[in-house]
């Protein structure tokens, strides 16, 4: 049995078209209540795309929808983060065409890899080693508790003739550096083939733990170590062509970061 | 039916037991309001005779369980450092046709950034994808994989490229060259990154491949061409995409 407050309002001497207030007699909505209201069931509202009364569906928020219009129920789409488990929070890519080159005599003084490339050491260390400029950029650490992955691809070409016996080639080393600190390192020998100009594609993924909160800049530096039965006019380029055969367009260099962490701080999503 | 009603100052008490409407004269809620509603302190939720409603912590939203009678309120949080630079959208196709490339050499110039996707390319029909940009700040990443194998040339050479076309356009590529033997395969990797694309729905992404010097043999691009070392399995190609936006 349904009663209408509006045919008590009229016995009360009010109008039924009217706005009606709630403590206060100028009203300024259908219904405006000057104080607190108290809904202990549901609050309904218009769903004004099929015209249906929907009260939301599990874990969805009231949002406005402007002037003039119902507000609807919505979903929040970003994560709802449990404890200990690990978050992409910070990620970006970023690339560089400009490169690093070496001629024969720029060549790594190294003699003892196994100790010069170890974990943590400095790059003023890294004798012979040259920063890829456009790999050098900044990234954020938001939590004591991260994983920082890396993955670095370039192309490296020397300016071999066709392949003899013995063999003719090159090791060199590419290593990432955070705060100029190596934090992962690869290296490999590029060998001549039966064509001049050999190139090959360098892939290399590090990841590592932990970094302290807040900005870091990492960087890519890459060096000659040893030249095997090469001429003095060997040129090696990583990341840049060292012949016309290729082109800087194909020899670009990518690097991608991703940090995943264990969010220890929250903030709150409106302001 | 009970009603009691009284005026007192400007206050006005209802106590019903019907449905009530504002504006309408088939209310099908408790309180039908069909038109605004201003609220002009705190709304709140739940209660009984006894207990008075939540009106929710400062900054919490209003929310539905459907656990729960009533309404109740929610914090949301975001952890710290989110949305600087965010995942935006990210898609992975694969390919087993691959691309079979015979009859002598292609060119073996190099290539530009924006060549045009021509007849010399042959497009893997399944690492074709979509993406979209709705940001001017923006980085793409393209991870592509495959495997090439040749056949047919003895211990010759055979030179390829592979390379991501947005737009039917050339935006990454890398070439490589197999060595070896009969049937001698490897892997082939590009990664690649675009910095700030024009904002837009639907950007077209394509990997296709081209030869170069052949050597005279047969050079599959994410195929087998020479299924006693090799199947199509394991020749398979892979494209990721991914579309890094702030939010």
């Amino acid at each position: 049995m349904k009663k209408l407050l509006s045919t008590l309002l009229i016995s009360a001497g009010l109008l039924l078209s009217a706005q009606i207030g709630i403590k206060t007699e100028s009203p300024k909505a259908k219904l405006d209540v000057n104080g607190d209201a108290n809904f202990r069931n549901k609050i309904v509202v218009l769903n004004t795309t099929d015209n249906t009364l929907f009260q939301g569906n599990n874990d969805q928020l009231l949002v406005s929808q402007g002037e003039g219009f119902p507000p609807t129920w919505k979903t929040l789409r970003i994560p709802e983060y449990e404890p200990n488990k690990f978050y992409l929070i910070f990620n970006n890519s970023f690339s560089d065409k400009t490169g690093v080159k070496f001629t024969n005599t720029e060549q790594s003084a190294i003699t003892s890899r196994s100790t010069a490339f170890a974990k943590g050491n400095d790059i003023t260390g890294f004798s012979g080693f040259k920063k890829i400029d456009g790999l050098s950029q900044p990234i954020t650490v938001f939590s004591l508790e991260s994983k920082t992955y890396f993955q670095f691809e370039t192309v490296v070409q020397a300016t071999f003739p066709a392949n003899t016996s013995p063999d003719i080639s090159i090791d060199y080393a590419c290593g990432i550096f955070v705060d100029n600190k190596l934090v992962n390192l690869r290296q490999r020998n590029l060998k001549a083939s039966s064509a001049s100009n050999t190139f090959i594609t360098h892939n290399q993924i590090g990841v590592v733990s932990n970094l302290s909160k807040g900005s870091h800049t990492i960087s890519v530096a890459c060096s000659r170590l040893k030249s095997y039965n090469t001429t003095s006019d060997v040129v090696l380029a990583i990341g840049i062509n060292a012949s016309s055969n290729i082109n800087d367009f194909i020899t670009q260099s990518s690097l991608k970061v991703d940090v995943y962490e264990v969010p220890q701080v929250f903030n709150s999503i409106t302001n | 039916m009970k009603k009691i009603f009284f005026v007192k100052s400007l206050l006005l008490v209802i106590f019903a037991h019907a449905q009530v409407g504002i504006n309408t004269s088939s209310p099908v809620n408790m309180l039908d309001v069909n038109g605004d509603l201003s609220v002009r302190k705190e709304i709140r939720t739940g209660g009984t005779n006894l207990l008075k409603g939540s009106a929710g912590e400062a900054g919490t939203m209003l929310h539905n369980n459907t656990d729960l009678a009533a309404n109740d309120w929610k914090s949301v949080k975001i952890a710290d450092g989110q949305g600087s630079m965010a995942m935006f959208s990210m898609n992975s196709v694969s390919d087993k046709t691959g691309a079979v490339f015979n009859n002598g050499n292609g060119s073996t110039a190099p290539y530009s950034e924006g060549d045009a996707l021509g007849s010399t390319w042959i497009v893997l029909a399944g690492n074709t994808d979509t993406f979209s940009i709705t940001n001017m700040t923006n980085k793409v990443v393209f991870s592509f994989q495959t495997t090439a194998q040749k056949t047919g040339n003895t211990t010759s050479s055979s030179g390829f490229a592979c390379g991501i076309f947005v737009d039917n356009t050339l935006r990454a590529v890398r070439t490589d060259v197999l060595l070896g033997a009969e049937g001698t395969y490897k892997i082939f990797n590009l990664n690649a990154t675009l910095t700030n694309l024009m904002p837009k729905n639907n950007y077209s992404v394509k990997v296709a491949c081209t030869k170069r010097n052949l050597n005279s043999g047969t050079l599959g691009v994410g195929t087998a061409v020479n299924t006693t070392f090799l199947n199509s399995e394991m020749s398979q190609s892979v494209l990721t995409t991914s579309v890094l936006q702030p939010y």
